[in-house]
């Protein structure tokens, strides 16, 4: 009988070994890949993101105020992502720039827009969820870009 | 015995696993190297360079025509006022590789090339011989010219006229130089209403006809 007890612990404890190693080996792959890797990857995804973001957004305003005389009354929309690393984010039109504004600070960034001269930029900001639209209105010498909110 | 054969095949497991995981994150790492683009600096190139060469700039005499007189006087500050570079970000303006305007100290950086015409206005005077007519077609298109009008005695200019329009006029006779402006899309034919003659040398007409080359706007962004 003590024979047979015995004989019996040998593989559960080998069997009680292998499963704790390949459990601990799972865990620190695991946390490795989310501590390490994964955020990295998803921070520079998240900036690559909303830098072609604000530039989709910069050409969006410049491509829609046209360089023609005359008077123009115009919407111009583009589709952005509603959602930049799971958070809606913001774009700010002042004072000859476009601002990307991210809880996250690391991705704000900003560009300057090139307009032809006599342009008025309204301050505005934009929400992300919907489609990003600009108004341009006025004649020749003096055109209005308004964002629509 | 038996169970111990177990534990080397979960070493062999394991490092198996782990050379498929260390390449996969070295797939996925390439993968989002090689997807890295300047987007705000590629829109800046683009931008500016469509800024340059727009009707509306100061250096360009229509769409993509830029006025050689005005290039010299393109500064990096301009750029950065005028054309919307963003404010710390490096640029150079170069025209058949000879730079123009050079904001900071761009180095490497997303470059976009336009091709565009250069226009030049050239001085060219003409002394019509007015034989068997009063008038002279200026032989190529000019916005503006001079007319220098010194008839001999006995002769009276009284009016000129730029195909139908009349340019000048004065019935008691014109006299001096005068500065006109012409269509700059047509050839204009100059007619002149007098009374006597008109000889070589009694009308002398300074024009300006554009001459252009073609050349290569280079602009480069360095964010």
């Amino acid at each position: 009988m003590a024979r047979m007890d015995e004989r019996a612990v040998s593989p559960v404890v080998a069997k009680t070994l292998a499963a704790s190693l390949a459990l601990l080996y799972v865990a620190g792959m695991t946390s490795m890949l989310l501590g390490g890797v994964v955020p990295s990857y998803e921070a520079e995804t998240g900036a690559e993101l909303s830098e072609r973001v604000l530039a989709t957004a910069a050409k969006t305003v410049e491509t829609a105020v046209p360089d023609a005389d005359g008077t123009v009354q115009a919407t111009r929309s583009v589709e952005l992502p509603p959602t930049i690393r799971d958070t809606s984010y913001r774009l700010e039109l002042s004072n000859g720039t476009l601002q990307f504004d991210h809880p996250d600070d690391r991705l704000d960034e900003s560009i300057a827009l090139s307009l032809p001269a006599g342009t008025t930029l309204e301050p505005g900001t934009w929400t992300s969820g919907g489609e990003f639209e600009i108004r341009v209105s006025g004649p020749g010498s003096n055109r209005t870009v308004t964002l629509e909110q | 015995m038996r169970a111990q054969t177990e534990l080397p095949a979960i070493g062999i497991a394991f490092l198996l696993l782990t050379v498929v995981v260390i390449l996969v994150v070295g797939t996925a790492n390439t993968a989002l190297t090689s997807a890295d683009r300047p987007a705000i600096e590629q829109q800046e190139a683009a931008g500016l360079s469509d800024q340059l060469v727009s009707q509306r700039a100061s250096i360009t005499s229509r769409a993509n025509v830029l006025d050689a007189e005005a290039l010299p006087a393109l500064t990096a500050s301009d750029l950065h006022q005028e054309y919307g570079l963003s404010p710390g970000h490096d640029a150079r303006v170069q025209l058949d590789g000879d730079a123009i305007a050079v904001a900071g100290d761009p180095d490497e950086g997303t470059t976009v090339d336009r091709l565009v015409v250069v226009e030049e206005r050239v001085e060219r005077t003409l002394q019509p011989a007015f034989t068997n007519n009063r008038s002279v077609t200026l032989p190529r298109r000019t916005p503006n010219a001079t007319l220098e009008i010194d008839p001999q005695p006995g002769t009276v200019v009284r009016s000129v006229r730029a195909d139908d329009r009349i340019l000048l006029r004065n019935q008691s006779g014109l006299r001096g130089t005068f500065d006109v402006s012409l269509s700059r899309y047509e050839t204009v034919q100059l007619s002149f209403e007098t009374a006597g003659v008109l000889s070589t040398g009694d009308v002398r007409i300074v024009y300006y006809p554009a001459q252009t080359r073609k050349a290569t706007l280079r602009v480069t962004v360095d964010a």
